[in-house]
């Protein structure tokens, strides 16, 4: 299965999974799937979340750093500058 | 906004990057506990994997020792449209000759805002991010019209 869209609607995934939408609201409104919503009745469920309940193993696990000589710069990214990207 | 000790520093870092790990691929940077002020960066690229990176969120804070507990003193949470382009961003730092003041960066797609700052509430990181995540599943462009600017120290 490729998921090539950014976001799929419950609809979506539920045709996926094989079960009916409601199923996909239940998971939704439990908690079990992350879903983002954008109105009374849409919401839009990220490619992560997807991937992470259909194939886990192909998802990326978070990154973590620890930098405990980093300068600590309460100004960090006031300035537009660093966020223009070429 | 204080963490009561470094457990609950902990639990709060992992809340984070499990809310945001569900959006896309996390880096998280964190400067520790061993000085007396401590900074945190959250970093989220999505969707990624194996799509391209059409968002970038970076929500950076930093802490001060209190006692057993850790104390924030500011904030920069920052949204980036790679699709269409734009920023915003929740801000609340020292600005320059002053206190620290909670603040908002706004650049549209097309164009340059027509100030640097403008004004703001304060926020969550989680709270911001909800805003972003919704803005950008929604694929609209970042819109700055109808935000105020920021009144100068005194005004």
């Amino acid at each position: 299965m490729e998921l090539t869209k950014a976001f799929y609607s419950p609809r979506e995934m539920a045709a996926m999974v094989g079960v009916h939408p409601s199923t996909v609201m239940a998971w939704i409104h439990s908690g079990r799937l992350r879903a983002i919503k954008l109105s009374e009745r849409t919401y839009r469920i990220p490619n992560k979340a997807v991937v992470k309940m259909l194939a886990p193993e192909l998802a990326n696990p978070p990154v973590f750093i620890e930098r405990p000589d980093e300068e600590v710069d309460p100004h960090m990214l006031d300035d537009d500058s660093e966020w223009i990207i070429g | 906004m204080r963490l009561r000790d470094d457990h609950a520093f902990e639990q709060r870092k992992a809340t984070i990057v499990a809310v945001l790990d569900d959006d896309g691929d996390v880096l998280l940077a964190d400067t520790g506990k061993a000085a007396p002020e401590r900074a945190v960066r959250f970093e989220l690229a999505a969707p990624r994997h194996p799509l391209a990176e059409l968002g970038r969120f970076r929500y950076g804070e930093v802490f001060h020792r209190d006692g057993a507990g850790w104390v924030l003193t500011s904030y920069t949470y920052d949204y980036l449209d790679l699709e269409h382009g734009g920023r915003l961003a929740y801000h609340w730092h020292p600005l320059p000759g002053g206190p620290a003041v909670h603040h908002l960066h706004c650049r549209p797609p097309v164009g340059r805002p027509s100030v640097s700052r403008f004004r703001a509430y304060e926020v969550d990181l989680l709270e911001a991010h909800e805003e972003f995540a919704r803005l950008f599943a929604s694929g609209t462009p970042i819109d700055c019209t109808g935000l105020r600017p920021l009144r100068p120290a005194g005004d």
